[in-house]
């Protein structure tokens, strides 16, 4: 993809491609923030300078007293003191050669009227010396080809870039991503915000090759058109998933008619969200699924759902969900039901939801997976199955009949799995997601996934979309 | 558009944020957007010329720099058939407007008399509104009216400037969009002309960012090809000039 890159977010280059790092405030003390940093500075493909007020060694590498002491020059500074030293640093950064820095120290604005006052005497300071700032009251930024500069564990490598307002939130969800095994590219946790905010970040992800995918999540707010634009920008180059928490307080008080009696924040945020063409995920939960269909499979042409499985309790579920989120349940051509029902059991149901039943297996599949995405009439496919543990099944039969579909098929279009019954469930699952077909728990949330992907696919399409 | 902002100056002159409906109506119609003829009277001889010139049944409504919520004070009309029911319809606001003062120590000012229109024939009422969101500026309401929006708060918003697609997609994605479709045996609404009065709007407000509140409630749609009518228009503007960053 050829995107053209700005020199403002060259200028964000360092923080997540630092060559040399400094980090203020290394402690051997594994109660202290920077003890967390440095363990993950030091496992990190990038040169580490940790400076402290104890002379010696931190993790095997040798201390310095101050930023200006350094041996070479450093592109990236880490500050994790205590805040009332953090703005007097700042011409010390200047000094050290870098121009970024990410402070991790708590105790500004998110405190009070003290806090808030050492938060602008920081940004002035920052200003001053032309130096951008991420943070304070952060988790950090990591990039999982290069480093990882913060406190939190290093995530899978990926494809998703991930901004986070919430630090705690932000440092959950990567666990959750290992947990789940879902690959990062970079991650940014912003805090505080008093300098970069969301938008500047998602400019830089828009512009990122090695992110297909964005996840954001956002509480409040400082500059809403700014956020605004560099939503819908990043929107049209690779899709946006958003998360929203909280409700932004309504500050318009002077509620004088009706219009305004009903523009809570959230609704035209909402609005406003749709408007830039991002991808709205409704829980926590949601957000890095979404994300996975997006990375692992190409977005639909329509909105014209297939449904197999060997289950038809759970086909009814799917096809319920799959119209209760706006998409069609496909009519397939004469021609795909001739092959399916000549090929399949007598008993087998050849409409869409295609039930190949519990003695369907690994062939089953793989016959029914590839008539189904030749079928014009099919954007996506939807493959549900609860893995039968009788009659010499193996667990994993089901799942390299889908695959062997899939991949005899050669069209693309989107699939997505629910792989059903538990543990005995899972090593298909994990064949599937594996090989990059994404595979949920619930139908409800395949067919979220591949309702929200269509969206997102008709938004992309330039003849509906005119320019503004 | 100049005569918007002349209007804007006549209001914040007489000490008034909020636009009379007649000079809202302009407004509207410099737009393109379209309302019930309407013409101004200020007496009652005066009120059934212009009836008759527009057709019965005509609506009346006060004018007046002192009352914002017409019927509040009694300042409404409607389905008026004749001379004779104009002419006492003319008497009881002229009345009521007086009461009200009274009753809120006020001089109401009554020189501009009142708002005559033609009794729209009734459509499938909309309600497109504008507000100015503390964080993303100017926004821009639209929902099905009556219940819809009073109860079941079905409205959708988007930010302005917008484009056609938009407009489409929030009259699409209410929740309540099939009874733009037609539903039981009515003819599908004029989505294309509900579409254009919601781009106009747009237009109205992206040129006059001195508009903090708007509502077109009702806005009557029609059947396909027939139109769209904004029978009730509010405009309220900024006191003071407006702050460059309060938008785009």
């Amino acid at each position: 993809m050829a995107i053209s890159r700005t020199d403002s977010t060259r200028d964000m280059d360092p923080f997540f491609s630092p060559h040399a790092v400094a980090l203020v405030g290394a402690s051997a003390d594994p109660k202290k923030l920077g003890n967390s940093i440095m363990a993950n500075l030091v496992k990190s493909s990038v040169r580490v300078y940790p400076i402290s007020r104890t002379p010696g060694r931190v993790m095997g590498v040798e201390t310095y007293s101050s930023l200006t002491q350094l041996p070479e020059t450093v592109d990236l500074v880490i500050v994790a003191v205590d805040a009332k030293n953090c703005p007097g640093l700042i011409p010390d950064i200047r000094r050290s050669g870098a121009r970024c820095a990410v402070v991790v120290s708590g105790g500004f604005s998110e405190t009070g009227s003290e806090g808030t006052r050492l938060e602008e005497s920081l940004v002035r300071a920052a200003r001053d010396s032309k130096v951008r700032l991420i943070g304070p009251n952060c988790v950090g930024v990591l990039n999982t080809r290069l480093f990882n500069g913060t406190f939190t564990i290093m995530p899978e490598r990926g494809n998703i870039a991930f901004v986070s307002q919430s630090g705690a939130l932000g440092g959950a969800s990567i666990y959750t991503t290992q947990a789940r095994r879902i690959g990062l590219s970079k991650f940014a946790s912003i805090g505080n915000a008093a300098d970069i905010e969301i938008g500047e970040v998602l400019d830089y992800f828009r512009e990122d090759a090695d992110s297909t995918v964005i996840a954001v999540y956002i509480e409040g707010i400082k500059e809403g058109r700014k956020l605004y634009e560099s939503l819908r920008n990043a929107s049209r180059e690779k899709p946006v998933v958003v998360l929203k928490g909280g409700r932004s307080e309504s500050g318009n008080t002077a509620v004088k008619s009706h219009t305004g009696s009903l523009a809570v924040s959230t609704a035209v945020f909402t609005g406003m969200l749709r408007q830039a063409g991002c991808v709205t995920a409704p829980t926590l939960d949601t957000l890095f699924e979404l994300c996975k269909i997006f990375d692992y499979q190409p977005l639909p042409k329509g909105r014209n759902v297939c449904i197999i499985t060997n289950t038809g309790g759970a086909g009814v579920l799917a096809a319920d969900a799959v119209s209760d989120l706006g998409l069609t349940m496909s009519t397939l051509s004469q021609k795909t039901r001739h092959e399916i029902s000549s090929a399949f059991s007598p008993l087998a149901s050849v409409d869409n939801p295609i039930d190949l039943l519990a003695t369907g297996a690994r062939w089953e599949y793989r016959v029914a997976t590839e008539q189904i995405l030749r079928d014009s009439s099919v954007d996506m496919l939807l493959e549900i199955c609860v893995v039968p543990t009788f009659a010499g099944m193996t667990q994993v039969e089901h799942a390299e009949g889908l695959l062997e579909g899939v991949r005899a098929a050669g069209v693309q279009k989107p699939v997505v799995g629910v792989w059903l019954a538990g543990s005995v469930g899972k090593p298909g699952k994990d064949l599937l997601e594996s090989n990059r077909i994404p595979c949920y728990d619930d139908p409800s949330l395949a067919a979220l996934c591949l309702a929200r992907a269509a969206d997102y696919a008709q938004f992309r399409r330039p003849s509906v979309r005119d320019t503004s | 558009m100049k005569a918007a902002k002349k209007i804007f100056e006549t209001a914040l002159a007489e000490g008034r944020t909020f636009i009379l409906e007649n000079e809202a109506k302009d407004i509207m119609k410099g737009y393109g957007i379209g309302v019930p003829a309407y013409d101004t009277a200020k007496s009652a001889d005066e009120a059934v010329t212009k009836a008759r010139k527009i057709g019965y049944p005509v609506v009346l409504k006060i004018l007046s720099k002192d009352i914002l919520h017409k019927s509040d004070a009694g300042g409404v009309k409607v389905n008026l058939k004749d001379d004779s029911e104009v002419r006492k319809a003319f008497q009881e606001i002229m009345e009521s407007a007086r009461k009200y003062g009274s009753e809120k120590g006020i001089q109401v000012d009554l020189s501009r008399g009142v708002l005559i229109s033609d009794f729209a024939d009734q459509g499938t009422e909309v309600i497109i509104g504008v507000t100015r969101d503390p964080q993303f500026g100017h926004a821009l309401m639209f929902g099905l009216g009556g219940i819809f929006v009073e109860v079941l708060k079905d409205v959708t918003f988007r930010l302005i400037p917008m484009t056609e697609s938009d407009a489409r997609e929030m009259v699409g994605e209410i929740k309540a969009a099939k009874i733009l479709d037609g539903v039981r045996g009515q003819p599908p609404r004029d989505v294309d002309a509900l579409v254009n009065v919601i781009m106009s709007i747009s237009k109205m407000v992206k040129e006059n960012p001195e508009i903090i509140e708007l509502d077109c409630n009702p806005t009557f749609v029609y059947d396909k090809g027939k139109g769209a009518l904004v029978v009730d228009a509010r405009i309220l503007i900024e006191g003071t000039k407006p702050k460059e960053s309060s938008a785009h």
